[in-house]
């Protein structure tokens, strides 16, 4: 087991490293000076400007500024901030916990949603419920996350007053955020394991669990769920690492903290670091995600463990 | 016969497809005595697992299937139960064992826990005792190093140890009734030969009722008591497995025989080795379905469907049978 996760951790190293020089090349190729929003839209002279370059190295060439950078992430440095002149790593501790907290809770919502209907939907197979699940989800699927927070923020929010449209801190304030962000997820969550179980429910060992005498219900929530959800697990996998990644946008809607806000608070005053630091973290996150779903695999399947152990 | 355990009378099974029905099986007539052990053959696509299953009420699970006729289990009428208490005789006074060992054990699930699931259905016991009784009942189909097997998944087991495992589980529901569908067709042929010596052996032990299914007319004349042929969704014929063997009526029961090897007593009347397969149930020709196939088909043969006629210990349904009917 332990060998399998240090693999998993090798293989992930170019990854990160594939990500970090397609991000570095493309803000410096990307159009802005950064010193004029380090300097905030005050005048200064050619002078200061050339100053400002040299302290935070902007003057070398891309190519010894990613080195420098790099070599900064492997002391576990993420740089300073342009414009709050403040370690970017401290910057992003403040602020992950938000995140997390809004993608763990979308997560669960997108998992519980699509697990329920899918299920539901597959058992009742073609069915009105069925239909009207099928409906939803392709509905769901086409929204972007930013109208449905807007959506729920007119009706929760501001309609029946039940939550805050904005903020951040207690339960009241995570809800909406997280039934935004769960929602986005749970139509694709929901399709997969519609079609798992209906496969599933076709294989000979269910008849056979029906022949052993088994309630109906025994059998499709021991047996057939355990199955069906062995081929979700990857999909639910790479929606989490989506769902870190849709936060971004899920803060900006309900102005919210968290990376995501940070992220596009930097990106707006072309800080540099900052950008940096928040795309490798979603990125070390994407990838520890990646990891956790191949060894959960051995955990519900016996065949994976047999080979895991081998 | 007094001591009839499941009676079979014009079982019809229909698959509805909205604007059709297809007929899967269209007259199932058959009987299985107490302790008996009866043969259903048939080539493949005779709806004899449709049968088998329907007996346990497992066809009528799927929405789209319509059952008629009826199905007598000890004077109960099966099809006139309501599910849950055709549930309730699964598993209890009726078990059944499939073709596909491997693909028909829950592959997540340990084999300790499924048995422990079949156990249950009959009787609660405390956890030891539970491991005993699945020991005892793995030792019962030859599995001696229980344990091991216990704690075993399906996909470490051998075909041949699953189908052995599954038997377990249809003895521990101790079932009045064993319908085992082609339970060897899928194993070695070394294994097929123990396996049916071990259900031959439980049925006298246990004092079950099986009905076999195989489209192995040789496994039938060996342990059959009674042997009843399916041809495409229709009983044809049912008589003991020496009145088949020496005077097959049905030109089809002929034709099976003939496409086996030579068995034990005499060799039976033979036709050329039927030609053809089993029509597809949406395409079943009118009269009697075999006709096409037949090499004795007359006029009448292609108009109007035989009924079923008794013959010495048996029946059969044919217009113009190998044999002399008795009346
Ligand atoms: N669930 C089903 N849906 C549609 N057709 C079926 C189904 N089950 C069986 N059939 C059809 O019914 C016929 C009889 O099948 P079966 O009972 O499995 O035959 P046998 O066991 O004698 O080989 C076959 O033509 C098969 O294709
Ligand atoms: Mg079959």
């Amino acid at each position: 087991m332990v060998h399998v996760v240090l693999t998993r951790l090798l293989a992930a190293v170019p990854t990160l490293l594939g990500v970090m020089v397609i991000l570095f090349i493309t803000l410096r190729l990307l159009p802005g000076d950064p010193t004029a929003a380090m300097l905030g839209g005050a005048e200064a002279t050619p002078e200061t400007i050339a100053a400002l370059e040299a302290q935070f190295g902007l003057d070398r060439p891309v190519g010894e500024q990613f080195l420098m950078f790099m070599g900064d992430v492997l002391t576990l440095d993420l740089g300073t901030s342009y414009a709050t002149r403040q370690p970017v790593g401290v910057m992003i501790s403040q602020q992950i916990g938000h995140t997390l907290q809004l993608a763990g809770a979308a997560a669960v919502i997108s998992a519980v949603a699509g697990i329920v209907l899918g299920s539901l939907a597959a058992i009742r197979r073609d069915g009105w419920l069925d239909a009207g699940i099928r409906v939803l989800s392709l509905v769901n699927t086409a929204m972007p996350s930013f109208w449905l927070g807007l959506l729920l923020i007119m009706a929760f929010a501001f309609g029946l007053g039940w939550f805050p449209a904005t903020g951040t801190g207690s339960l009241a304030h995570l809800i909406l955020p997280a039934v935004t962000l769960g929602l986005s997820a749970a139509g694709t969550v929901t399709r997969i394991v519609r079609n798992s179980v209906l496969e599933v429910l076709g294989e000979n060992y269910v008849t056979a669990l029906h022949a052993k005498g088994l309630r109906a219900r025994t059998v499709v929530a021991v047996h057939v769920l355990r199955n069906a959800v062995i081929p979700t697990v990857t999909v639910v996998g790479i929606q989490l690492g989506a769902l870190v990644a849709g936060s971004v946008i899920v803060e900006t809607v309900f102005t919210r903290q968290g990376i995501g806000q940070t992220l596009v608070q930097a990106i707006n005053g072309q800080d540099y670091p900052v950008i940096q630091g928040v795309v490798l973290v979603i990125a070390v996150i994407y990838v520890a995600i990646n990891i956790v779903v191949d060894i959960s695999y051995s955990a519900i399947d016996p065949r994976v463990r047999a080979t895991v152990a081998r | 016969m007094t001591d009839t355990l499941l009676r079979l009378n014009g079982v019809r099974v229909e698959l509805d497809r909205g604007s059709t029905t297809i007929p899967l099986v269209r007259e199932a007539t058959l009987e299985v005595g107490r302790g008996e052990i009866v043969c259903l053959v048939g080539e493949s696509g005779s709806g004899k697992s449709v049968t088998a299953r329907t007996i346990m009420g497992l066809t009528q699970l799927d929405a789209a299937m319509r059952v008629s006729g009826t199905a007598s289990f000890d004077g109960t009428d099966l099809f006139a139960l309501p599910p849950v208490q055709m549930r309730r005789l699964r598993g209890r006074e009726l078990a059944m064992v499939f073709q596909e060992p491997l693909s028909s054990l829950d592959p997540v699930f340990g084999v300790e826990f499924q048995l422990r699931e079949a156990l249950r259905r009959r009787e609660r016991l405390s956890r030891t005792a539970e491991r005993a009784r699945l020991r005892e009942c793995l030792a019962e189909v030859g599995i001696h190093d229980g344990d091991r097997v216990l704690r075993s998944h399906p996909h470490e087991l051998s075909g041949g140890m699953c189908q052995r495992v599954m038997i377990a589980m249809a003895l521990l529901a101790r079932p009045r009734l064993l319908i085992a569908d082609e339970p060897t067709t899928a194993l070695d042929v070394t294994i097929q030969a123990q396996i049916l010596e071990l259900i031959d052996r439980l049925r006298t032990e246990e004092g079950m009722a099986v009905l076999l299914v195989t489209h192995d007319m040789g496994v039938a004349a060996e342990l059959a008591d009674r042997i009843v042929v399916m041809y495409s969704g229709r009983v044809v014929e049912t008589a003991p497995p020496q009145e088949v063997l020496a005077h097959p009526a049905h030109p089809y029961t002929a034709g099976l025989l003939g496409s086996i090897p030579p068995m034990r007593g005499p060799r039976p009347q033979m036709l050329p080795t039927i030609g053809g397969s089993v029509p597809d149930p949406s395409r079943v020709p009118d009269g009697c379905a075999f006709h096409p196939r037949c090499p004795r088909a007359a006029a009448e043969c292609s108009e109007q469907s035989p009924a079923f006629v008794p013959l010495t210990g048996g029946a059969v349904a044919c217009w113009h049978p190998l044999v002399e009917e008795s009346v």
